[in-house]
Order: structure tokens, then C-alpha cells, then sequence
């Protein structure tokens, strides 16, 4: 019976979680506290807000873990600027400027941070970090997880078989070979922010028709064996992490997009930045199944867990799903960076022989305070006061069509909005949806938003829903008409969130059907740039600056 | 003494290109002010102050629109911010120095924007008309938080102060003696580096496809 904190810092999206006696206690994600999209800095107050959730002090807990091999970083890092010299001198700087001042002492700092032993922080691995995570959380056993992302230590790829003592590696495929890495490079050379605007590339990519697979395929080849290989003079992410492709990717697709140009889908060039788009999430689907298929013949697993940044990529899990091997795909929601530190929890706590309880509810965060909320606003000038039925209320808004705040419970683990800190409207009306993409959200107009149905109207609207996926919206189904084009995709198919009976827009949803609504349109409580809504007063920020028509925390409306 | 003020203030706006630079940095201040700020308004205990916290957040991010869309202007080419943490003074000391601390960046926010409303009056009078609409504002936030640290944050508020001055005092000495040290950390990279270079031969070269696991 053990209370463990597992951690992850330093590269980006820091997060902390805690397990106590192998439960699932709470998870936060940095950002959501210190608005600062993506926030990589050590997570302290994500660390003191996961204490405060569970109720215990620092000096109870039996271990920290950290979510990577700080040592085997540094010594990736070190090989790969050497490997690169001349040019590495720059990266070389820059590196150990960082490790040295910061990433390598990442255990200490914890200790010190926390007020505990050193001895009691420890670490494991990035990628099992990302298996645990999969596996554990996963709703089903007779599973193989595949972790994919830009690296870890070493690895950008692995399958993970389940084992006693956590998962056990059984292939792995080698950085600088990495999907991720691939995806960050054409994130970059289409101008948008690494890390941060892969969402947008796969989004584009419906809009494009992927005339450029044979320059792609030049970039990222898939082999026979379900591995993959880049053209690894075509990147420079070692050298140009921010940017991560290099001039010979340039020479063969042509000059890259500037990063602040609006955008034009009409125009000829931006066309070709959408075929780019295409190509490249193409190339990405056909090296992921490719992947899959290696995980099944390797391990025989009837189903998959995946985890890794490049699981985030929800058209590719769709294609995994419905042409791969597996009957059951399941992602577990924070799977890039963030979701290593519950992976190092659960780890931890398998070390100190818990075993872990695999009830998996992604409401992890910090929860809303409506008398708060309350007095807050009334000191904002805004009108708030307590509703008998809110869904009932809002649901009324709703129909007439308002853009609806959304605040419940405990703040979402992951990069979605399921309910927690949401933006709600029609999802029958594209005038909604433009309103909602340029005054509300202030984003690109070709980002699709994503709908939210009740499970039991799921299979009527949407191919393959609900299936292990949907409650998460870490995969795409097509949508069976053309009901709900403002939350449908250009191609056909929508990001669809699907509800059970104990969701927190279960009780809304069903209100809505009163209306003659089965879905809604459901966002991230956000602007463009910036971290979901955590605390209440984050709420009130949003619905101040960005002025959708009513804010709900739990029964308090604020209206202006 | 203005005269020196302005001197110092406005030197740098008379270097070739160094505007849109100068901007943008204004801009990148203002963008970080605003995330403190926001953190401050999820943390402090009193609704009323939380309340002031966003207004002031929602100045800050408004002043960091305005300064960026000159910076653009300057250069003639959009320029975007970059993203970098804060602080989180809230979080490290307290509220009361929080406020000590904001309220002396706000002072001397205020005064360097004087000379700069000075300085672009009959050089770039839409500039001027920008740069004034903030400093109301920057007159406004020194104002109440000098109200706070009478009031409510009254308790310590000289102990805050104190604390405050030495942290603004250790923020300075970080950016001189990064500023100074900083190129001889490059120097001494370099010759690292290249004493290092043998290690390349023994760097492992990119091995592609699986490696299997027992």
C-alpha cells in the first residue's frame, strides 16, 4: 500500500499524477495552472495541486518517479551533437546550457521541491513510462502496447508486452528514425509551432489530396517488417528542434510556409500545403498500421494499447482500428508527454507491490469551486446566481442558439475538453461553428470541432461509435449523414466524443433531445495559444476576454 | 534628472532597426505580466482581489496586442511572440510580495513609458497615441496596487517591499550576468566541443528497423 507521485518536466507539457494504494488519485497537467501553453518548467504546482486532491502530505509519500533516464538523455544528446560536428557546436551550447542548468538535476529538484529523501526519487524509462500508462489505464487485459513519439532516451518506437513488474519491452526502433520527429518537421515547414500544431496539420489534411506520396515516401519509408526509416539528412531536429526539418526536405517539397501568413485554402499555394498535409498524414497512417501489424505478429495480442505523442493522431488510430489487426484499440488520453508522469506513478506503485486498479476516469484535475466562481464574477461586474436545473437552462440556450461555457468537476487529463471545461453550441449550424472558430476561439477556419453524443445515439450517427476511443476523442468515426455539419470534418468524418450514463454531459445531452438534439458541438474552453481552463477564475478570464453567451460552473449561470 | 530619464529610457529607439525589437520585447513583458497575473486571480483567497488580478490580466494581454500589432508595423513583416514561462512570484513568495513586486514593475513601467510618449510625441504620433493609451493604464495598476499594499496586504506590506526590491535587484543581476557571461560560456563551449571531437568517431550512426528485445 503505497502513495507515489510519478512526474514528467523538462522537454514540454510537464505533468504530475498520483497513485495511492495502485488507484488512480489525480493527474494535472502544468499548463492548466501556469497558463503557459505546454509549459515544460519542473511542475510544482501541478505536484502541490495532485497532493492537495489526494489529501496528503509530501513527507507520506513512499516514492517520486521521475518519467525518464535524465542521464541516458544527456548522453543521447551529447552523442548526437558529436555526431553532427561541425554543425552540432551551436546544439552542443544550447544542450548542455540546459541540462547543465537545469534538466540533468531533475531528481534533486524534486527532493527539494517536495522535502523528501533523495533517495526516495527515482526513475524508470520514457517509453515504458508511456506503456504503463497505456496498459494499465486500458479497459481490457490480453493486450500489446506500442508507445510512439518524437524519443525518449534512445527509442521513438517500442511494443510493450504486460509483465508482473510492468511492461516489458520486446522491439524498440531507434531515434533519429522517428514518427514524430516526421511529423514535427512538416508541422514546422507548414508553419505551425512544433509540439503544438500537429492537431492542425492532420486537421489540414482533409482539405488537401495527397498528390506529393512520392517525395513523402522519399522522406519516411516503410519496410517490410513494419518498421520505418527516415531520410535522416533531410531533418535537423537535433540541431533545429524548433523547426526539425532541414534544406534538403526544402529542395524536395519546395519552400516552406511562413508561420504568421493567414490562410488561404482557395489560393494555389496554400493548396499545396493542404496536398503537403495530405501526403504526409498518409504516410503517417500507412507507417502506423505498418506498426501494428509488427505488434500483433510479434506478440499475439488481440488488442492494443498506445501511447506516445503520435497516438494523439486520431485519424491514424482510426485506420488502426478498422484495418489493423486488433479488435479492440484503446488510447490512453494524455498520451504524449504529460501522460509519462501517470506512467511513473503506476510504475512506482508496482514496485512498492501494489497492484493497480485499472478504473480509468480522465477527470483527474483540480476540481470547480462555484461559490468562487460566485463571487468572483459579482466582483467582475457580471450577474451570477444559482439555477435549480442548469442543464435544463442551458439546454434551452442551447436550442436557441448560444455558445455555452461549460465548467463541471475535476479538470480534464489530456488535451480534449469531455465535458469538464467545455464550449458548447448546436452542432447543426456552421454559422455557430464559424462564430464559435473566429470570435470565440480566434483559430484558423479549416480546424474541424468535435461532437458529443449519448452512447446510446452514437452508432445512429456515427460509424464504429462508441467504441474504447470515443469517450476520449482519440479517434475519428464517420459520420452517417450530414446532420451535424458543424462539427463534422470536410472529409466526412468527426472526432466524436461519446457519453455514458456517468458523464459529465450525460445529464445535458439528455435535455438537449427534449429539443431535438442528439449532439452537440463540444470545445476546449480556450483561446488559440492557450491551456485549457483549469481553476474557476481561468473560466471567468475566458469568459470575459472571449465573451461566449453564459458561463456554467456547476449551478451558478454568470451572465454579463 | 528627466532629461537623464529619458536619455536612458529612450537611447535605444535611436539605433538603426532596433524599434520593432524594442516592441516586441515591450510586447513579451506585457504577454508574461498577464499569465502572472492570471495565476495570481486562481490563487489568492479574496474574490475581490481575484477579480482586480483578471482585470489587470486583461490590460496586460491587451497591452501585448497593441505592442505587437506596432511591432509589426515597424518591421514591416508580422512578428510573433515567444512563448516563455513567468515568475510565479504568487506561487514562490507569497501575495503580498507579489504585489510589492508588480507594483514596483508598474512604477517603472510607468515612468519609461513617459519618455517614451516623449519621445515618439513628434516622431510617430500613432505610435505615441499607443504607448499612451497603456500608460493610463500603467498609472492605474500603480495606483491600486499601492492601495492593496496600504490596505488589505497592509500587514508586512514593508517587509514585502524589502523583499520585493531584492528581488527585482537579483532579476537585474541574473540578466547582467547572463548577458555577461554568457559569451564567454560560448567560448568555452566551443573549445569543449572541439577538444570533444574525436568523440564523433565512436557516435553511433542512425540504425534503422527493429531491435529485439529479450
Amino acid at each position: 500500500m503505497a502513495a507515489v507521485l510519478g512526474v514528467s518536466a523538462h522537454y514540454h507539457d510537464a505533468a504530475a499524477a498520483l497513485v495511492v494504494d495502485g488507484r488512480i488519485v489525480a493527474a494535472q497537467q502544468e499548463e492548466r495552472l501556469s497558463r503557459v501553453k505546454n509549459d515544460p518548467s519542473l511542475p510544482r504546482m501541478a505536484i502541490d495541486a495532485c497532493l492537495a486532491l489526494g489529501d496528503i502530505e509530501a513527507a507520506a509519500l513512499d516514492r517520486v518517479v521521475f518519467y525518464e533516464n535524465p542521464y541516458r538523455k544527456l548522453e543521447r544528446v551529447m552523442v548526437g551533437s558529436f555526431a553532427a560536428f561541425p554543425r552540432g557546436a551551436g546544439f552542443f551550447r544550447r544542450a548542455l546550457r540546459s541540462q547543465l542548468g537545469d534538466k540533468l538535476w531533475v531528481l534533486d529538484q524534486l527532493a527539494a521541491h517536495l522535502g523528501v529523501k533523495r533517495e526516495r526519487v527515482s526513475f524508470v524509462d520514457h517509453h515504458q513510462s508511456h506503456a504503463a500508462s497505456a496498459l494499465d489505464c486500458a479497459p481490457f487485459d490480453d493486450a500489446v502496447a506500442l508507445t510512439i513519439d518524437g524519443v525518449g532516451e534512445q527509442e521513438s518506437t517500442a511494443i510493450w508486452a504486460p509483465a508482473d513488474g510492468g511492461p516489458r519491452r520486446v522491439a524498440s526502433i531507434d531515434y533519429p528514425h522517428s514518427l514524430g520527429l516526421f511529423y514535427a518537421a512538416i508541422t514546422a515547414y507548414l508553419g505551425f509551432r512544433v509540439n503544438e500544431g500537429e492537431f492542425k496539420v492532420m486537421g489540414l489534411s482533409a482539405y488537401g489530396t495527397s498528390r506529393f506520396d512520392d517525395e513523402v515516401n522519399q522522406l519516411l519509408r516503410v519496410a517490410a517488417d513494419g518498421s520505418f526509416r527516415l531520410r535522416t539528412s533531410a531533418f535537423d531536429e537535433h540541431l533545429r528542434p524548433d523547426r526539425a526539418y532541414g534544406d534538403e526536405l526544402v529542395q524536395l517539397l519546395g519552400p516552406a510556409r511562413e508561420s504568421q501568413r493567414p490562410w488561404d485554402l482557395d489560393s494555389g499555394e496554400d493548396r499545396r500545403f493542404a496536398d503537403l498535409a495530405a501526403s504526409a498524414q498518409r504516410a503517417l497512417e500507412e507507417a502506423v498500421l505498418a506498426l501494428g501489424r509488427a505488434a500483433h505478429e510479434r506478440t499475439g495480442a488481440r488488442h492494443l494499447a498506445l501511447a506516445g505523442g503520435v497516438a494523439l493522431n486520431c485519424s491514424a488510430n482510426a485506420r488502426l482500428l478498422a484495418e489493423g489487426p486488433f479488435e479492440r484499440v484503446f488510447v490512453q488520453p494524455a498520451a504524449g508527454d504529460a501522460g509519462g508522469a501517470l506512467g511513473a506513478a503506476l510504475l512506482g506503485a508496482r514496485s512498492e507491490g501494489d497492484a493497480i486498479d485499472g478504473r480509468f476516469d480522465p477527470a483527474l484535475g483540480v476540481a470547480a469551486d462555484p461559490d468562487r466562481a460566485m463571487a468572483v464574477a459579482r466582483h467582475l461586474g457580471l450577474n451570477a446566481d444559482r439555477v435549480d436545473d442548469p442543464e435544463r437552462e442551458a439546454a434551452e440556450r442551447l436550442a436557441g442558439g448560444a455558445i455555452v461555457a461549460w465548467v463541471r468537476g475535476r479538470s480534464e487529463w489530456g488535451p480534449r475538453a469531455l465535458g469538464q471545461r467545455s464550449l458548447l453550441t448546436r452542432g447543426d449550424d456552421v454559422t455557430l461553428r464559424d462564430v464559435l472558430n473566429r470570435r470565440i476561439k480566434g483559430r484558423e477556419a479549416f480546424r474541424p470541432f468535435a461532437p458529443v453524443v449519448r452512447d446510446e445515439h452514437a452508432s445512429a450517427l456515427f460509424e464504429g461509435a462508441p467504441n474504447d476511443m470515443t469517450p476520449a476523442m482519440t479517434t475519428v468515426c464517420r459520420a452517417m449523414d450530414d446532420s451535424l455539419p458543424g462539427c463534422t470534418h470536410v472529409d466526412g468524418t468527426a472526432r466524436v466524443q461519446t457519453v455514458g450514463p456517468e458523464g459529465a454531459l450525460d445529464g445535458l445531452l439528455r435535455a438537449m433531445e427534449g429539443h431535438g438534439q442528439r449532439a452537440l458541438l463540444n470545445t476546449s474552453l480556450n483561446a488559440a495559444g492557450e491551456p485549457l481552463v483549469a481553476h474557476v477564475t481561468d473560466a471567468l478570464d475566458f469568459f470575459v476576454r472571449r465573451k461566449p453567451d453564459v458561463l456554467y460552473v456547476e449551478d451558478v449561470r454568470i451572465t454579463r | 534628472m528627466r532629461a537623464l530619464a529619458d536619455f536612458v529610457y529612450t537611447f535605444s529607439w535611436r539605433l538603426p532597426g532596433r524599434r520593432w525589437r524594442r516592441l516586441l520585447a515591450f510586447a513579451e513583458a506585457e504577454a508574461e505580466s498577464a499569465l502572472e497575473l492570471r495565476c495570481a486571480a486562481a490563487a489568492t483567497s479574496d474574490p475581490e482581489r481575484a477579480a482586480l488580478y483578471l482585470k489587470h490580466a486583461a490590460d496586460e494581454a491587451r497591452h501585448a496586442e497593441i505592442l505587437q500589432r506596432r511591432a509589426t508595423l515597424a518591421r514591416g513583416s508580422a512578428v510573433s511572440l515567444p512563448r516563455r514561462g513567468h515568475a510565479r512570484l504568487f506561487e514562490r513568495f507569497g501575495e503580498p510580495v507579489f504585489i510589492a513586486y508588480v507594483h514596483r514593475g508598474e512604477r517603472r513601467g510607468r515612468r519609461q513609458f513617459e519618455a517614451h510618449v516623449r519621445f515618439f510625441e513628434r516622431r510617430d504620433p500613432a505610435l505615441a497615441a499607443a504607448l499612451k493609451s497603456i500608460l493610463a493604464d500603467e498609472r492605474r495598476h500603480e495606483s491600486y496596487t499601492a492601495e492593496l499594499l496600504a490596505g488589505p496586504l497592509a500587514d508586512g506590506a514593508p517587509a514585502a517591499r524589502r523583499r520585493a526590491r531584492r528581488v527585482d535587484l537579483g532579476d537585474r543581476w541574473r540578466r547582467v550576468g547572463s548577458a555577461l557571461t554568457g559569451p564567454l560560456f560560448a567560448v568555452l563551449m566551443l573549445l569543449l566541443y572541439v577538444l570533444a571531437a574525436p568523440l564523433a568517431l565512436g557516435a553511433r550512426g542512425d540504425r534503422a528497423g527493429w531491435r529485439t528485445h529479450d
